[in-house]
């Protein structure tokens, strides 16, 4: 399974032609994540993935595929069972803890649950403050206050939040509104990248759109890297520049977006890509049970008005 | 399958019967609903004025967003809206010629799980966890049948076959921790349909379940409704689902329905600006 998935891999590689110039901002090599004792389970399997300075790299996948232990490995939360994390040139393996922290501060994460990834007895300015005050001693004491308050007014700001929230709770915020408040935090210490995991499978489709250009748009602005977690390849199709396709541990199918998600390669890519709902009511089985039923139609339809 | 009713009418319809003829009245007919939630203090209109109805072998679909009402709609059918605070203020659910908002507990009891069916979202609040999974599916027939337990144990393992679960005398016997989510979505959906309901009403059924997954419960329940002729009333957030499963859609905001028509015009010619703003933001994988 192993060899034939890393052929995949490196001729999608090359085919997407992607490598941007200098060296990506992270690079994963060989990784392996095994969890449990005797008997372990291989979470994470022979995974290399470079992520480029300003793209938005998706990993796609089912639940229980790995693409969560991956990202708590490329943030350094967990360590590996073998090969390397790779940020900005250094291996994060051979860091000391102080070195550590200063690179955690130029990657940030954003989850899933705008609900349970914030204290609910914090006041929102001191959520966003939050890593200000972790990794900047000078923001910590009543005298970086103000200092704070204006920072945290400035990162509200830009995710489009009223900077008078501040002394406000998180249960009197919409999911959407909430999730802007995680990114808020997330930009607090001028991350370089954004570990982007499920940001809004969680939301209504309209509040995901606004929170999609949201991110798409700050991208621009501050340059970001994304690495975007997801399970939604309609959501990938939208905000991808490249997608890494996940199968038990594994990546299956690396390459250009487009390229992907148009001309899959591997026989996962495209049964996940069948599997996806298509927006338009000619396709699918209904549809096909509606052909074959002549009685059914939309003449029925004009009778069904009358009769109300 | 030997639990088929014996009350097979003219107004039962079979695979071979036309599936939507014009004339057909409608099964399930809800009309000028209104819900409240009365909290201390406060009224929620969480339904107001909603009308629709679905036929024998149609699917209809209501689509809306998180408080929509679309759940608080579907809920009220069965009257399985928490009471207090839900209080049904006003309009008629018609089915079988009564009124579904004026029967009695007793009398709506025999009408749950036999002529209407649920499937929920989440089958793990559904399903009991301390009960073996053919012993819940039989009970629907224990219950609303006289039939003995030899015949609903045979009835049941049917039932697990038919929604195409592998080995279902295995998973007769197994408790549903046991499952994967898809096959505890499948054993809900045979939970459902083993007293053989005229009408089938699911809430997010695939909504907590994985892409591919997804796929084969749609496919089931298409392929089931089919069979047997079913109306089904699907409520989802999703307008991929809704083009691809059915016939007629309603669309829901804020305890209103603001469009309702064939799914065909309404995806070709959406009337309603809130209906283009929902199909404007859906993601499409054609994006790429």
């Amino acid at each position: 399974m192993s060899t034939d998935t890393t052929d995949a891999t490196d001729t999608a590689d090359a085919a997407a032609g992607a490598p941007a110039a200098g060296r990506p901002l992270l690079e994963l090599n060989g990784l392996r994540k095994e969890f449990g004792g005797r008997r372990p389970t291989v979470a994470v399997d022979d995974v290399s993935l470079d992520v480029h300075e300003g793209e938005t790299l998706a990993l796609v996948g089912e639940s229980g595929c790995g693409k969560t232990t991956l990202t708590r490995l490329l943030l350094g939360l967990l360590e590996p069972t073998a090969g390397s994390v790779r940020f900005d040139g250094q291996d994060l393996a051979a860091l000391t803890a102080s070195e550590l922290r200063g690179v955690r501060r130029r990657m940030q994460v954003v989850l899933q649950d705008p609900y349970s990834s914030m204290n609910p007895r914090m006041r929102i300015t001191d959520i966003v403050a939050e890593p200000l005050v972790t990794h900047d001693p000078e923001a910590r004491g009543r005298r970086a206050r103000a200092r704070n308050r204006e920072r945290v007014g400035e990162l509200l700001a830009a995710v489009g939040l009223d900077a008078g929230i501040q002394d406000r709770y998180p249960h009197e915020f919409s999911g959407g509104q909430r999730q802007r408040v995680s990114i808020a935090r997330a930009l607090a210490l001028h991350p370089r990248l954004l570990v982007l995991d499920e940001p809004t499978s969680a939301l209504d489709v309209s509040v995901q759109a606004t929170v999609l250009d949201l991110l798409a748009d700050l991208q621009q602005r501050l340059g970001l890297t994304y690495v975007f977690v997801s399970h939604s390849l309609a959501v990938v199709a939208q905000v991808a520049d490249r997608v890494a396709v996940m199968s038990r541990g594994s990546l299956v199918e690396v390459g250009d977006a487009t390229a992907v998600l148009r001309t899959p390669r591997h026989p996962y890519t495209r049964q996940l890509l069948d599997a996806v709902p298509v927006l338009d009511p000619r396709r699918g089985r209904r549809a096909a049970a509606r052909a074959s039923a002549p009685t059914a139609g939309p003449a029925d339809e004009a009778a069904d008005g009358a009769s109300r | 399958m030997s639990n088929d009713r014996p009350t097979t009418g003219p107004d039962r319809p079979t695979a071979d019967t036309p599936r939507r003829p014009a004339a057909q009245p409608p099964l399930l007919e809800i009309d000028g609903l209104s819900v409240d939630f009365r909290l201390e203090g406060s009224v929620v209109h969480a339904v107001q004025d909603v009308s629709l109805h679905v036929r024998a072998g149609e699917t209809l679909a209501v689509v809306g967003e998180s408080g929509s009402g679309k759940s608080a709609t579907a809920l009220s059918v069965l009257r399985l809206n928490p009471s207090p605070p839900c209080v049904y203020a006003g309009g008629e659910i018609r089915f079988g010629g009564r009124d579904l908002l004026k029967l009695s507990e007793k009398e709506l009891g025999r009408v749950r799980g036999r002529d209407i069916a649920m499937v929920f979202q989440d089958p793990m609040t559904c399903l009991d966890p301390l009960q073996r999974v053919g012993a819940q599916v039989a009970e629907v027939l224990r219950h609303h049948t006289g039939i003995s337990r030899a015949e609903a144990k045979e009835a049941a393992l049917a039932a697990l076959d038919e929604v195409g679960i592998p080995d279902p005398a295995l998973r007769y016997r197994q408790y549903p921790h046991e499952l994967s989510g898809g096959l505890r979505q499948r054993v809900m959906i045979a939970t459902a349909l083993v007293a053989r309901p005229r009408v089938l009403i699911a809430d997010e059924p695939t909504t907590a379940l994985d892409v591919t997954v997804q796929r084969q419960i749609l496919d089931l329940l298409v392929t089931l409704q089919h069979k047997h002729g079913m109306a089904v009333v699907l409520i989802t957030h999703d307008l991929a689902v809704v083009a691809e499963t059915a016939d007629r859609v309603v669309v829901m905001h804020q305890g209103r329905v603001v469009e309702t028509g064939d799914v065909l015009d309404v995806f070709d010619r959406p009337a309603d600006p809130y209906t283009r703003r929902l199909l404007a933001a859906t993601p499409r994988l054609e994006a790429a």
